[in-house]
Order: structure tokens, then sequence, then C-alpha cells
């Protein structure tokens, strides 16, 4: 395996959800996969678009966002709008997580500059292991940019 | 005097030619009137549809009638703005006429040249038909129409949003009864187990109906590209689809020679897929055997797809195109049941019909119908 992408600090993944319920389903499949993985959680639309910014003037930026599509107060869409029209935060990768399958989410969120689409699966094992799968190709396939 | 008496001398003249007896059996109005425009035969079913006797008209002119004609109905010659000045030949002509009681006619009118003997042109003969009500009626179908239209796009959307809705709380209640499972089953009694097993089956099977649900509401609402298709290439490329399962239970797939109707070929061959499919599913002893012809029954294509299958009892036979509602076979059958609910919408979505014959344990038949060619115009 190559090792460039091992990291000695654990991800920073920044997850704006609205539902507890799958936040907690997320925070599970990271203690089954075993990942280094440091959460920070969001439950608001607006709190997150504060949190991002706030972020892009402190330097202290998520290494990725897993950014729920419908959240109760505004549109991810719109926050991953804000996101990557900002200079100090659009290269933080976004992973839009959504229960919707509808081509005209996935086309939005491409559109938006999305760096991945993926739909929360229904069943338990499928859902732990796509957030399994995420956490993996972010901490061991890629390369995130220095900061 | 003396024009109006010529007129009188043509009428005249005109009944040696036609027997007027025989004119006024015709439930159509029979008018004829000369190049001045002077009207020198009236019928009976004129004096009806028009509400002026024979004897009030004879020698006026035809603006009597057709003054509100001065711009043609919906399919007149707007060029030509008297209708009843048309050539020989043109088509019937939709057209405005007005009752002697001022109120508006809708008139199909038909008009042909008389020449005489000597082959120089005599007079018009218009043959009028009362189309007001059948026009009114139109416009009422029509309106229904739109709100039929527009209510089932509604019921759509309701569905489409409803199972989106339901889906997310679903999904919370099938993983956390699955996750309890995992983690916490020894520490369950047999009841405890039991109870668990309970909710994760209905969690399972209300996914599955919200899924089906959802794509039935999905089918035929994507926007219809209309181009013409070569049905044969439709069923060509489903049969290619289902290659594996045909392959597998050893089917036969006869195809006769189809039309080319107008539809979009995507959600065609969605629609043939389906239905080979299910033929397939319900298949009795012997390997399946599926034939799919075509015929043109007047203005429609009937494409006819049989099968040597289980067969449809007949309490099942209306309620197959019902989505999750499957038939009394279908209990050991793997399949959602909402196949042939898409089949349906897509076919009315291209203006055809679907139905299905069938006597259980001798297969069955699905009909699909399709306009065939330019829909004529009423």
């Amino acid at each position: 395996m190559n090792n460039r992408g091992a990291r000695r600090r654990p991800l920073e993944i920044l997850i704006v959800e609205d539902n507890p319920g799958d936040v907690r389903l997320v925070e599970e499949a990271l203690v089954e996969s075993g990942f280094n993985t440091r959460l920070t959680i969001v439950r608001e639309g607006d709190l997150a678009a504060e949190q991002i910014r706030e972020a892009g003037r402190s330097r202290n930026r998520p290494d990725i966002i897993l950014l729920d599509l419908h959240l109760g107060d505004i549109s991810g869409l719109d926050i991953l709008a804000e996101t990557k029209a900002n200079e100090a935060v659009q290269a933080i990768p976004i992973i839009m997580f959504s229960t919707s399958g509808e081509p005209e989410d996935i086309a939005a969120s491409y559109r938006g500059h999305a760096n991945a689409y993926v739909q929360k699966p229904q069943e338990l094992d499928d859902f732990l292991q796509a957030v399994s799968n995420i956490e993996s190709f972010w901490i061991s396939t890629v390369l995130l940019p220095e900061e | 005097m003396s024009e109006r008496g010529d007129s009188i001398h043509a009428g005249n003249v005109i009944n040696q030619i036609v027997n007027e007896q025989f004119i006024d059996q015709i439930h159509d109005a029979v008018i004829a009137y000369d190049a001045a425009q002077r009207i020198i035969f009236w019928n009976r079913s004129a004096e009806h549809l028009y509400g002026w006797d024979r004897d009030d008209v004879l020698g006026h002119s035809i603006d009597l009638i057709t003054d509100l004609d001065t711009h043609s109905g919906t399919s007149g010659d707007s060029s030509n703005p008297r209708a009843e000045l048309r050539p020989a030949g043109t088509p019937d002509g939709e057209v405005r006429h007005r009752h002697r009681n001022g109120s508006a006619l809708v008139i199909q009118s038909r008009i042909v040249p008389r020449y005489g003997n000597d082959g120089k042109f005599f007079c018009w003969v218009a043959i009028n038909r009362d189309i007001t009500m059948h026009r009114a009626l139109q416009i009422k179908l029509n309106a229904h129409t739109t709100e039929l239209e527009r209510s089932n796009a509604e019921l759509d959307n309701f569905a489409r949003i409803a199972s989106h809705d339901l889906r997310e709380p679903l999904r919370m209640v099938g993983s956390y009864a699955r996750l309890l499972d995992r983690r916490y089953r020894g520490q369950l009694d047999e009841a405890g187990g039991e109870f668990l097993d309970f909710i994760i089956d209905g969690a399972e099977r209300m996914s599955t109906m919200i899924r089906d649900l959802l794509a039935v509401a999905r089918a035929g609402s994507e926007p219809a590209e209309m181009k013409p298709v070569t049905l044969n290439d439709v069923v060509n490329d489903a049969v290619k689809d289902l290659e594996v399962a045909i392959r597998e239970c050893n089917a036969e797939i006869i195809v006769g020679s189809l039309p080319t109707v107008m539809g979009d070929r995507t959600q065609l061959r969605r629609a043939f897929q389906n239905l080979i499919e299910n033929a397939l599913k319900f298949r009795g002893e012997q390997a399946p055997q599926v034939e799919i012809t075509a015929e043109r029954v007047t203005d429609i294509w009937q494409v006819s797809l049989s099968d040597n299958g289980l067969g449809i009892s007949p309490a099942d036979l209306n309620r197959i195109f019902i989505p999750n509602a499957r038939g009394s076979q279908s209990a050991e059958i793997s399949g959602s049941g909402t196949g042939l609910a898409v089949v349906r919408k897509i076919i009315s979505g291209h203006g055809g019909r679907i139905w299905a014959e069938s006597a259980e344990g001798q297969g069955s038949t699905f009909h699909v119908t399709f306009p065939a060619g330019e829909q004529e115009t009423l």
C-alpha cells in the first residue's frame, strides 16, 4: 500500500446534518470502521454556514465536510454554493450526503462543485459501509491539500 | 323583381336535377346559391337548422346566414374570409353561421359547384351540418381532460413527496432495529427477539413498497420525448435487457412485424421489458413462449403480447395494473407488483390503453394500443 496518504493526526470531519438519528449512525459507522477521525457536528444550516465562514478566517479548517442536502432551515445547496464561492474554504472537499436519489438533486450538487454525492442507503449495513467507504477514500486514497 | 324571377327559375332547374323529396330527407342542410350569392334552393333540414322557411329565403343573399363568418371558423382558410367562396375540392370547413333568432351556429360546411349541361358554372351547393352542440361538448370535454391531467400530476407529485418524506423516518426505524439486533440480541429473551424480528420485517416490507410507489409515480412523469419509434427496435432492446432471464428459463420470444409509433423510446423499452418480464415470471410448467404481434384496428395500432404462462383469474384481471396489488398467484413469486402499473402509466402517457385477457391455466394476452398516424380532428 502506498502510505503517502496515511496521516498522523485524525481526519477532521464537519458533519452538517439535522437528523440526530443519522448523526448517530455516522458515529456508529466510524466506531465500527475504526478510522482515526474527529467529528464536529452541526445540526442547523445557518450555524453550519457561519462555522464554515469562521473556519475560513481562523485557518482551523475541517479536512472534509459531509453535508446533508435537505436541512430544516436552509438547503445544503446554499451552504455548498457559499462555501465554494469563498476562497478561504473552497478547497475543502464537500461530500453531499442525502436520502434523495433524484437526478435533479445530484445534478444540482455537482453543478455547485460538490466533490461527491452519496445517497444515504436505506439498509443499515449499506449505510455503515457507505460511511466507511467515504472515510477510507478521503483518508487513505486521496491526497488532501496541506494547510 | 326580374332578378328574383331568374333565381326562382334557376331553382326550378335545380329541382329537376336533384330529387327534392330525397334531399328533404337528409339530415344535413342543403343550400344552393348562384354566382350572385342568391339562394336558389333550401331543403327542409336547412329550415330546421336556420329557422327560415324556404319561401322566406329564396332569392335572398346567402349573407342572411353567413354574416357572422367574416373571419372563418377554427379550421377555415383565413386567406378566404368567405368560406362559401372556396374553390371546389377544398376540404370541409368549419364556419360560423347565424340562426334566424340571431344565435350563432357552428357549421361544418362542404361546398361543391354544380355545372349545367352546357358545362358552364351553374350554382354552388352547400351541404351544412350543425356541430354547435358537438363543439360545445368538445370544449367541455377538453376542460375535463385538462382538469384530470392536472389532478393526476398532483397525485404523482404527492406520491413522490410522500414517499420521500416517509423513507426518512422509516430508514431510522429499520436501521436502529438492525443495530439493536446486532448489538443487543443477546440481552433479549425469546419474545423480545421475536418482537424485534417483526419490526425489522415490517420496516423492510414498507421500504420496498415505498420504493415501488416512487417508481410508479416517476414512470411517465419524466418528460416524454415523442419521436417516431419503431416498436421492433424497442422490443429488441427489451429482449436484450432480459437476455439472462430469457436464457435461464429457456424462453422463446417470437416477434412479428411491429409498427412505428410516436413515443419515447426509453419509456417504451421499459414498458415492453416489464411486459416480457411479467410473462417470464408467471410462467407455467413448460418453457415460456411469448409472442408479440401487431394489427391495425381503424385508427389505432393494437400490439398484443401472448404467453403460455399461468394465466390470470378473472378477479385479478382488473387488479394487476394497480400498484402493489398483486394477483393471487404472486405470493410465491418475487417482484414488487408495480411492473404492470408502470406499463399502464407509460402507455396512457402515449395516448394508448392496456388490458389483459386470460383464462387461468391458459396463458394471458396483454393488449396495448397506440394512436396510428396523425390524429384526425373531429
